[in-house]
């Protein structure tokens, strides 16, 4: 397009938004046709066209080009509208409504799922295509919209100037985000591979849509080894916890009580305050709890026989509403000291937590070979596809659930970013000082 | 509960009453004519900012990772944030009206916490330990405290030209001394908005970014992602809509509220979407 047509299509500045209300009135109904518009075809089209990444990506693509087209060729409002304010908020508010709708509706499940769970409107959600609203048609056309208004707002502002770069830059990174997100949903191939340490070699993986397993393979075009899978816990923690009884609801309907965990202590020897407002303290912590008899008295003493935490235990005094109680609590038989009908303390080992999924794994691929470790957030790039952490099993400690992803949309995606962060602060903190500049 | 609270965590009640005492003199300065008394608040807000930092890095030592992941510790950041965005707020304003808003919201979020008290310091879960996880939850609650004073004074844009009291605040200088000029609440909200908006963008793309560092998707359409996505939208849609006629003045306003509700249910309400049992913010181990 050249620039003196844009320019002359630039009429209103951005700053001073049309006068008139027959202007604003055309544009607010020629921004409800379209974007109704777009909807209504897409629930239409898709009884015969099924949702899925390409039918996501061709639509837009066609639709926006086609929308694109007919702005500039046909007479009247249409690319003024497209290109202006009311009609992008009108479609970022759309596209919300969409993704509220995505979280309302569980996304991605067999059919039968639907009807089961929501009977008749399980059947509506299932002919509307509301079980994958983020690849169906209307959400396609919604796109092509945005395409198409991005850029007709860029070619209305042609060309780029210092004082306007950073609508540039942030809206071509939308575009590239838009653009590698459509790469991404056509030729990105993910899916499962289950290995076990030192078993078999995988060569290929089990393809997935969405969460579910399919029944197709693809190559990985390389062989992957578990060498070994590591579970590593947190250290074992030793604590006092404080308990009130309360209730709870359960299945049926009836209360039924509960204790629960109000508050818990690193075994120290300060004093410490209760949410009931007893109080304790522990007189004697036994990390190796042992007891020592006396050789004078001939009583036995509480004593430690080292400081390793392995079977410890503390002497507790807990001071409940005035009356004193001391108590020798093991954290290998825990017992409550209760400081009333509905409130204990107790000397307990926490439950050791998991700290880290590892797999050890060598790749090969024609004579070469890498030996890397695999954990959650730490993925390893390999041949093309890149490989992450995503299931074990308590049950079987040889076993490592991996995903491996081949995208080659993300790279896009991510310069997108980078650059729609950097066009928005160009845009909110250096443009409004170079317009100061003059 | 009080107690306890104030005997073991001590730190905690101190930033609280140094919040309530700021309110209370913020709230002074509207009636009285020293100058001294706004500066107090300003003291006693800074103050507690001070505190707050100070009760988060305590349990950034104590939990032995930053203290982000349950809810009562991201409150205490919450009001650390508010705190903050509304001491700079303050700092670029030169006013002190809008301090009281300010400093209630600062101690909602500290009463919510007590409310919502940890009994235990929970660990890190294998997904959470990503050095994405700081950068983001901070970009994030940074931009959140921003659009949470943009929806205070949003409530102020719209009760302004209805009450007479709320429209006099506007054009003080020091308490019962007036400028003669109103602030002009609805620039200030933009202002807000736009530094709000920067932030909910680069925390959106850092959370992408770690998803597909952490699941190998830079986009999972997880409820928590699907509203992260409807709040940036909706100030989006604000930040478009400002140059639409007609959208400068009550409208906008009310934008900016339903634009908070939102921003609430993010935080706080993804337990009751009926999708929030297949999130992926949750490390499957079947
Ligand atoms: C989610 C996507 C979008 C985001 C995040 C976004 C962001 C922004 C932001 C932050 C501004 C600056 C507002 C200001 O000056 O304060 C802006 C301006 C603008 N946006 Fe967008 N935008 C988006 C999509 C679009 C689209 C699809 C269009 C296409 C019509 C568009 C058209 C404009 C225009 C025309 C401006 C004004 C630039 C100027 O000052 O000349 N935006 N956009």
């Amino acid at each position: 397009m050249n620039s003196k047509a844009s320019r002359a299509a630039a009429e209103p500045s951005p700053s001073q938004p049309p006068a008139g209300p027959s202007v604003a009135e055309r544009e607010v109904r020629l921004t409800s046709l379209l974007v109704v518009g777009a909807l209504l075809v897409g629930l239409l089209l898709q009884v015969w066209i099924p949702p899925g990444g390409f039918t996501l990506v061709a639509a837009a693509f066609l639709a926006s080009m086609v929308l694109i087209a007919v702005g500039y060729l046909a007479p009247g409002k249409l690319r003024q509208t497209i290109a202006g304010f009311r009609f992008i908020a009108t479609l970022l508010f759309v596209l919300a409504v969409e993704a509220i709708l995505g979280t309302l509706v569980l996304q991605m499940k067999p059919t039968s799922f639907y009807v089961e769970r929501y009977g008749v409107a399980g059947k509506v959600i299932v002919a509307l295509r509301l079980d994958d609203v983020f690849h169906g048609l209307p959400f396609a056309l919604l796109m092509a919209l945005f395409g198409a208004a991005v850029i007709a707002s860029a070619l209305l502002r042609w060309p780029v100037k210092v004082k306007n770069l950073g609508f540039f830059i942030a809206h071509i990174g939308l575009l590239t985000s838009l653009a590698g997100a459509g790469a991404s949903a056509t030729l990105s191939i993910r899916g499962r591979i289950d290995l076990h340490a030192g078993g078999e070699t995988a060569t290929h993986v089990v393809l997935k849509r969405g969460k579910q397993l399919l029944p197709e393979r693809a190559a990985l075009g390389f062989d992957l080894h578990l060498d070994r899978f590591e579970l590593v816990n947190y250290e074992p923690e030793f604590r006092i916890g404080f308990y009130e009884q309360g209730t709870f609801t359960d299945e049926e309907g009836r209360q039924r009580p509960t204790w629960r965990l109000k508050a818990s202590f690193d075994p120290d020897l300060q004093k410490h305050r209760l949410p009931s407002g007893d109080s304790f303290r522990l007189t004697g912590i036994y990390p190796e709890f042992q007891p020592v008899p006396d050789p004078v008295t001939r009583q036995v003493k509480y004593g430690t026989a080292s400081q390793e935490w392995k079977s410890p235990a503390v002497a507790i005094e807990a001071n409940a509403g005035g009356r004193k109680i001391e108590q020798l609590l093991l954290a290998a038989q825990p017992q409550a000291v209760f400081l009333g009908a509905e409130r204990a303390l107790l000397f307990e080992k926490r439950e050791q937590e998991v700290k880290a999924y590892v797999s050890h794994v060598t790749a090969a691929k024609e004579g070469k070979r890498t030996s890397t470790k695999i954990t959650v957030n730490e993925p390893m790039s390999f041949g093309g596809w890149t490989l992450y952490q995503v299931n074990y099993n308590p049950a079987d400690p040889t076993y490592s659930g991996l995903e491996a992803v081949y995208d080659p949309g993300v790279a896009w995606v991510f310069l997108g970013f980078a650059l729609i962060c950097i066009g928005v602060f160009y845009m909110f903190y250096l443009e409004p000082r170079l317009k100061a500049r003059g | 509960m009080l107690q306890y609270v104030l005997a073991e965590h001590p730190v905690f009640v101190a930033t609280t009453a140094l919040y309530a005492a700021s309110a209370a003199f913020y709230a002074a300065a509207w009636r009285s004519t020293k100058a001294l008394v706004g500066r107090a608040a300003t003291g006693l807000m800074a103050a507690g900012l001070v505190l707050n930092a100070a009760v988060i890095v305590q349990r950034w030592i104590e939990a032995d990772r930053a203290p982000f992941k349950s809810l009562f510790e991201s409150l205490v950041f919450f009001s650390f944030c508010i705190a903050l965005v509304y001491v700079f707020f303050e700092l670029i304003y030169r006013t002190r009206v809008f301090g009281v808003p300010a400093a209630a919201l600062a101690l909602g979020c500290l009463g919510y916490a007590l409310a919502k008290w940890d009994a235990e310091i929970v660990k890190l879960p294998p997904a959470l330990q990503s050095p994405w996880f700081v950068p983001h939850v901070m970009v994030y609650f940074v931009g959140y405290a921003a659009v949470t004073i943009a929806f205070a004074l949003a409530i102020i844009q719209l009760l302004a030209p209805r009450v007479g009291f709320v429209q006099r605040l506007l054009s003080m200088k020091a308490g019962t001394i007036t400028s003669g000029q109103p602030l002009d609440v609805e620039a200030m909200n933009f202002e807000l908005v736009r530094f709000g908006f920067a932030l909910l963008t680069i925390g959106l793309l850092v959370g992408s970014v770690w998803a597909k560092s952490a699941w190998g998707d830079f986009w999972v359409w997880d409820p928590k992602e699907n509203w992260s996505l409807v709040t940036w939208l909706v100030y989006g849609g604000y930040l478009h809509l400002r140059r639409v006629r007609g959208w400068r003045g009550d409208r906008g306003a009310w934008l900016l509220i339903a634009g908070f509700a939102v921003v609430m249910f993010t935080y706080l309400g993804m337990h009751l979407l009926p999708t929030a049992e297949e999130s992926a913010h949750v490390y499957n181990s079947q």
